[in-house]
């Protein structure tokens, strides 16, 4: 089968815990179609995210790169140019690339994430693009009028939805409580998951009426995102006690509206039964898209695409919900949100396998490519690199070569010191919330490294939940050399992205330029 | 006026370029933005560094500009139809796919090093290694050697070298090149108005 037969269908859970999905051994039915789709595919259990939040590990999933690398990890950032995307690749490659995007960071904000893409829809934003109907009718030219019309308010309005990207007034004044509802609603922050759901279905199925392959799809789901209303059947069902109890009502109806907790470290620790409510309510939130899931699920449950589709499902990254004194996905490397769900179903392989290797997701760009039939890529530093080594399809395979370590990283979001510099300046150093976390793995070995100012180890087999940090210098040394590679590699990619430019070797030079306030 | 034409441009898909105004720190690049909005020109500025003694009539810089070693260039979509200042050390950033036009000022080394000097006294700065003057010099002459040779390269950038002694001496006769290189987009005459002798004081 050429690649023009083929096709993968990439399903972003965005913020979605691992821990929270059945396949993974959550006792609570949240994810019955998932956990249906999880059994007949090549599941991932330690799958690990190289980022803690939706701006690096995008630009990983989407570049083959680890953040340190591609050093894009604000929402004000763009990839850099040198890289071709995946979509950008496939594209060339004669595959019809095709995004249906909830997350306003990857599919409003201007940062290079829809390179590649021959069609991007977004969801979410104040003036979303949907796919159109092809109906032929006497309305046809009014829609096309109100189509053009939409297109001049869109472009009009993303230099606007940009500003909110940095870390300034804007942004600020965004975060106060009045003002949430307004963009979470009007600005459709969490997009629209069942409309996008559906339509990514009806493409699917279109796929299979033409009988003609080649097509990439990209969906990106929000709904496990704050702020979390999901529908009342999943309420009553797995927050029970929410009509009963005016002080969850309370406090999640507040929750929802101080945008400003969901993206810092506890203030204080919740009570238990906010606790127990953020947590139940998240819960309703997987159920109810795993509930919509069902659609797609449909579509793609079918001989044609179980012969020639891959698909594949993951998380970009958890949430925290209060361990360890953390909230959302800001800060912290934690398991709860840096391991993430993956597993994918791909003709002709067995069902049920299950990985217990620990991988990183980062993976999944040469692993795409690889089914797809590429063999090498030119990268900005290597002008032709195998990519079948790094190939989670060829796991088994003798010539299998993934990174010698799985680190995540964490730099935290410009946006959210900024908040906790005007705010709660004590957190930052209660936190490290200003320097860049690093966890790196060996075996059932985790050490959390906080540019060398800190480092804890854990031990993931006696101590799943990383209650008990605890120090050996042995072990602290074996990893640290790890980790020391690591930073030594994408030191060395940087460098090829470097000779391309106008470089400052000169230290005086650069010195001066930033006596005198020129560069950063 | 200028701003909406830009707009109805922009909406209406036509190109418009970006006037880059660079150079090395203190060789005239603030004094060329000031003429260039004088001439016309919308400028892409934020105004975080206020006017000072360094720079009386202000630093006409674009804080994101800074981040261009990031790969942060969102920002260059606004830049269309504008000029922004971007020292030469950051040229090597901007990517392709917009069309450019750099004015690159030009100035006595000799002339630029006493000016950062007392930029860096005024400001307070303390430098922890301070360079010699020699030193600093022909570091910067090799990096204005490499940034020439790399405009020179890359031949989807479009430069105007522009000498700010020679733009003292006969401001009419460099603002019409800069006009023209601008596609009329500026008035010269208009330009001419900001040049101010008793700012060029800073010599050796």
């Amino acid at each position: 089968m050429n690649h023009q037969e083929k096709n993968v269908i990439m399903v972003v859970l965005d913020t979605h815990r691992f821990d929270r999905i059945g396949a993974y051994g959550y006792p609570r039915p949240t994810t019955p179609n998932l956990d249906s789709f999880a059994s007949e595919s090549l599941f991932f259990e330690q799958a690990i995210a190289p980022g803690q939040w939706t701006i690096p590990s995008h630009a990983s999933l989407f570049t083959g790169e680890m953040p340190a690398v591609h050093r894009t990890f604000q929402a004000d950032d763009a990839l850099p140019r040198e890289y071709q995307t995946l979509a950008d690749r496939l594209f060339k490659a004669g595959i019809q690339t095709t995004g249906f995007c909830n997350n306003p960071l990857v599919g409003v904000i201007q940062n290079g994430f829809k390179r590649g893409f021959d069609k991007f829809y977004n969801y979410c934003g104040v003036v979303p693009s949907t796919p159109q109907k092809q109906i032929q009718d006497i309305w046809q030219p009014f829609r096309k009028l109100w189509s053009k019309y939409t297109q001049i308010l869109r472009r009009l309005s993303y230099p606007i939805q940009n500003a909110f990207a940095s870390p300034n007034e804007f942004f600020l004044g965004a975060l106060r409580p009045f003002f949430v509802p307004m963009w979470t609603r009007a600005g459709n922050f969490k997009g629209m998951t069942e409309r996008s759901i559906k339509d990514t279905a009806t493409f699917i199925s279109n796929i299979e009426g033409q009988n003609k392959g080649g097509h990439f799809v990209f969906l990106n789901l929000m709904e496990t995102h704050l702020p979390y209303s999901p529908p009342d059947e999943f309420v009553r069902k797995f927050v029970p006690y929410f009509h009963e109890t005016p002080e969850a009502q309370n406090f999640m109806r507040n929750f929802n509206r101080k945008a400003m907790q969901w993206l810092i470290p506890l203030i204080e620790p919740f009570s238990e039964i906010e606790a127990a409510t953020l947590s139940d309510m998240y819960d309703a939130e997987v159920a109810y898209q795993d509930h919509l899931l069902a659609q797609l699920m449909e579509a793609l449950d079918t001989k044609y695409h179980r012969e020639h589709s891959m698909v594949v499902f993951l998380a970009d990254h958890g949430e925290m919900l209060g361990e360890h004194g953390y909230m959302g996905h800001g800060f912290g490397l934690h398991e709860e949100l840096i391991r993430v769900p993956m597993f994918m179903r791909i003709p002709e392989m067995g069902k049920g396998i299950k990985v217990d290797k620990r991988v990183s997701i980062t993976q999944l760009f040469y692993t795409l490519l690889d089914y797809f039939g590429f063999e090498s890529l030119s990268m900005p530093y290597v002008e032709d690199m195998d990519i079948r080594c790094r190939s989670l399809l060829r796991m088994t395979s003798k010539d299998y070569c993934p990174p010698k370590q799985v680190i995540s990283e964490a730099y935290g979001p410009e946006n959210a010191i900024k908040i906790l510099e005007d705010h709660f300046p004590e957190l930052i150093d209660k936190y490290h919330a200003d320097k860049t976390h690093r966890a790196v793995y060996d075996g059932d070995e985790k050490m959390i490294d906080i540019e060398g100012i800190s480092r804890a180890l854990y031990d993931l087999s006696g101590d799943p939940k990383e209650r008990h940090p605890y120090q050996d210098k042995g072990k602290i040394e074996k990893l640290a050399k790890l980790l020391d590679a690591y930073l030594e590699t994408c030191e060395s990619h940087q460098v090829g992205l470097k000779k391309r430019k106008i470089s400052l070797q000169d230290d005086i030079v650069q010195q001066r330029l930033r006596d005198l306030g020129y560069i950063e | 006026m200028t701003s909406l034409k830009s707009a109805i441009k922009r909406i209406l898909g036509k190109e418009l370029f970006i006037t880059v105004v660079s150079g090395l720190p203190r060789s005239g690049t603030s004094m060329m933005m000031s003429a260039l909005e004088a001439g016309g020109m919308p400028l892409l500025v934020d105004g975080i560094r206020e006017a000072d003694g360094n720079n009386p009539k202000g630093y006409f810089e674009y804080q994101p500009v800074k981040k261009l070693p990031k790969g942060s260039v969102d920002w260059l979509d606004t830049a269309r139809g504008k000029a922004v200042k971007i020292i030469s050390a950051l040229l090597g950033y901007l990517p392709m796919g917009f069309q450019y036009r750099i004015i690159f000022m030009e100035r006595d080394i000799g002339e630029i090093l006493a000016s950062q000097k007392r930029m860096l006294s005024r400001n307070g700065v303390v430098e922890e290694k301070p360079a010699s003057d020699e030193d600093m010099q022909k570091s910067y002459q090799a990096h204005l050697k490499q940034v020439k040779s790399y405009l020179a390269e890359n031949d989807w950038l479009y430069v105007l070298y522009v000498s700010y002694n020679q733009v003292l001496q006969d401001p009419e006769g460099e603002f019409t090149r800069v006009a023209e290189f601008l596609e009329n987009a500026v008035n010269p005459s208009a330009m001419c108005r900001v040049v101010d002798p008793d700012l060029y004081r800073e010599r050796h």
